[in-house]
C-alpha cells in the first residue's frame, strides 16, 4: 500500500469517528489538518496570482497595474485604526463593478428570458403544469392587505396550489441534496473496500 | 416500549451502519441495474458529437477534492467524449483547488498517450471571480499569464488562435456552486447570456434543480446532473466506468431512505393517538 492510500485510509476513519463517537480527537486533528491545508494551499494560489498579475506586470514596465494593486493594497488599511477609512475607495469600486457586471447579464438570465420562456403553449400537460405552477406560486407571494382584502380570499386555493408546487420543488431539492452527499459516502465506501482491502475488484 | 416508539427514536449510528452495508453490497457484487437516458444528458452529448475534429473547448473545473466524487466521474466521461473525438481541451479553473483537481483528471489521459501543448493543456486559475471572469471572456492574456505549468501563454502551441472565449467552440464548467467565486449563475449570465457561445453546466446534484431553468428558457446548450448524468453519459459512450458503477450502490442507498421515510411514517401516524392523549 503507498503512503498516499496510507494517509488517505487513517483519515477517512477518523472522520468517519464522528458518527459513532461524536467530537473526539481523532476527527479533531483530521479536520483541523483539512482546513490547515487548505488555507495554505489558497495562500499559495493567491502569490502567484499576485505575482503573474501584478508583480511580473509592473517589471514588465506596465505601469496601468499601479492603479488596481495600489487600490487593492489599501484594502489592508483596515487593520490600522487611524488610516482604516482609505479601504473605502476601493471597496466601493468593488461594489460598483460587481453589481454592474451582476446587472449587466442577470437581467436577461433571470427576468427575460425566463419571462419568454414562460409563454409556452397550452397544448401538453407539461406546459399546463408548468404555466399553472408559475402563475400559482406568483401569486402565493402576492403579501398586501389590499390585495387579501379584494379578493376576499377567494383566491386562496391559487395560493395553495402555489405551496405545493413549491413544496414539490423542496422535495426535489432535498432529494437531489441526498444524492450528493451519498456520492460521497458511495466514494469512501468504494475506496476502503476496492482500494484498502482489495474487494470486490 | 413497543417497536414503532423504538423506530421513532431509532440511533443514527445503526441508520449510518445500515446504510454502509447497503452501499458495499452491490459495490462488492455488482446488480447491474438498467438505467434510462436523460434527454438532457443526450442533449450533451449528441452536441459534442456533432463538433468537428480539432474544435477548442474549454472546461473549468469549478470544484475541490471534496466534492470529488461526485464530480470526478462526470469529468472524466465529459473529458473521454472530448479526447475520442479529436477536440482540444483547454482546462482552467475558477477557485483555488480547480487546477490540481483538473491535472489529476487530465493525468490519466496523458498516460494513454495524449500529451501536454498539442491536446490538452491546464490554464490554472483565474483570480477576480465574476469581474475576472468578464475579463478572462474579453481577453484571457489579461487574466491568466501563465499556465498551470508556469508556461507563458505565448509560448504554447494550442494558444496560438485563442484571445478570448467566443474563439471556442464550446464551454462547460463543472461545478459545485456556492463557495467558488464562479457559480453557475455567474458562468451562465457572462458567457452564453453576453456572448451567445455554446456552453454546458456540469453540476452537483443539489445544484441541478435550480439550474433547470437556464436549460428551460435555452440558455445553455445542455445540463448534467449529479453522479447519475455521468453514469448515462458513459452509457452514451458506450463505456461504462466509475459513474455507472456506483449507480447501483445509489439505488441501494436510496432504498434504505425510502425504507427509513416509510418506517418512520408509520411509526409517527401510529403513534399519534397515544400522543394526542398525552401517553407519550
Amino acid at each position: 500500500m503507498d503512503t498516499a492510500t496510507i494517509v488517505s485510509t487513517i483519515f477517512t476513519f477518523a472522520l468517519f469517528s464522528f458518527i459513532f463517537w461524536k467530537d473526539n480527537p481523532a476527527y479533531n486533528i483530521a479536520e483541523h489538518i483539512f482546513v490547515a491545508v487548505g488555507a495554505g494551499h489558497a495562500v499559495v494560489a493567491s502569490y502567484f496570482v499576485l505575482k503573474g498579475s501584478g508583480w511580473d506586470q509592473l517589471a514588465k514596465g506596465n505601469m496601468g497595474v499601479l492603479i488596481p494593486v495600489v487600490l487593492g493594497l489599501l484594502l489592508f488599511a483596515r487593520y490600522f485604526k487611524g488610516i482604516s477609512w482609505l479601504t473605502r475607495p476601493s471597496v466601493a469600486i468593488v461594489v460598483a463593478c460587481g453589481a454592474g457586471l451582476g446587472l449587466r447579464g442577470s437581467i436577461r438570465a433571470d427576468f427575460l428570458d425566463q419571462i419568454r420562456a414562460s409563454f409556452l403553449p397550452l397544448t401538453n400537460l407539461n406546459n399546463i403544469i408548468f404555466i399553472l405552477g408559475v402563475v400559482s406560486v406568483i401569486t402565493y407571494f402576492f403579501f398586501t392587505q389590499h390585495y387579501t382584502r379584494i379578493t376576499k380570499g377567494r383566491l386562496s386555493v391559487v395560493t395553495d396550489l402555489g405551496q405545493y408546487f413549491m413544496m414539490v420543488a423542496f422535495g426535489a431539492s432535498f432529494g437531489q441534496a441526498c444524492m450528493g452527499r451519498l456520492s460521497t459516502l458511495i466514494d469512501k465506501v468504494s475506496f476502503l473496500l476496492k482500494t484498502v482491502l482489495r474487494i470486490g475488484v | 416500549m413497543n417497536f414503532w416508539t423504538k423506530m421513532q427514536g431509532v440511533d443514527a449510528r445503526i441508520i449510518y451502519i445500515l446504510m454502509m452495508v447497503a452501499i458495499a453490497i452491490p459495490l462488492v457484487k455488482p446488480i447491474g441495474l438498467p438505467m434510462r437516458i436523460m434527454p438532457t444528458t443526450l442533449q450533451v452529448f449528441e452536441f459534442i458529437e456533432k463538433l468537428p475534429s480539432g474544435s477548442k473547448v474549454y472546461i473549468s473545473f469549478d470544484y475541490g477534492p471534496g466534492q470529488g466524487p461526485e464530480l470526478n466521474p462526470m469529468s472524466t466521461a465529459v473529458l473521454n467524449h472530448l479526447f475520442k473525438k479529436g477536440l482540444k481541451v483547454y482546462a482552467m479553473a475558477s477557485i483555488t483547488e480547480g487546477p490540481m483537481v483538473a491535472q489529476s483528471m487530465l493525468a490519466p489521459f496523458e498516460q494513454q498517450g495524449k500529451v501536454y501543448g498539442k491536446d490538452f493543456v491546464n490554464l490554472g486559475f483565474f483570480a477576480g471571480g465574476e469581474a475576472g471572469l468578464a475579463a478572462l471572456c474579453q481577453d484571457i492574456r489579461k487574466v491568466i499569464a501563465r499556465d498551470f505549468k508556469g508556461t507563458p501563454l505565448d509560448q504554447l502551441e494550442m494558444m496560438k488562435d485563442i484571445n478570448k472565449i467566443t474563439d471556442f467552440a464550446l464551454g462547460v464548467t463543472v461545478n459545485s456552486g456556492p463557495g467558488g467565486y464562479g457559480t453557475p449563475e455567474v458562468w451562465v449570465r457572462q458567457v452564453p447570456i453576453v456572448y451567445k457561445t455554446p456552453f454546458v453546466l456540469a453540476l452537483n446534484a443539489v445544484m441541478t434543480p435550480s439550474s433547470l431553468p437556464f436549460l428551460q428558457a435555452k440558455q445553455i446548450t445542455g445540463l448534467l446532473g449529479g453522479l447519475r448524468a455521468a453514469a448515462e453519459y458513459e452509457l452514451c459512450l458506450k463505456q461504462p466506468g466509475m459513474g455507472a458503477a456506483l449507480m447501483d450502490a445509489q439505488s441501494a442507498a436510496h432504498v434504505v431512505i425510502i425504507a427509513f421515510i416509510i418506517l418512520g411514517n408509520i411509526a409517527y401516524f401510529s403513534l399519534r393517538p397515544k400522543r394526542r392523549s398525552g401517553g407519550i
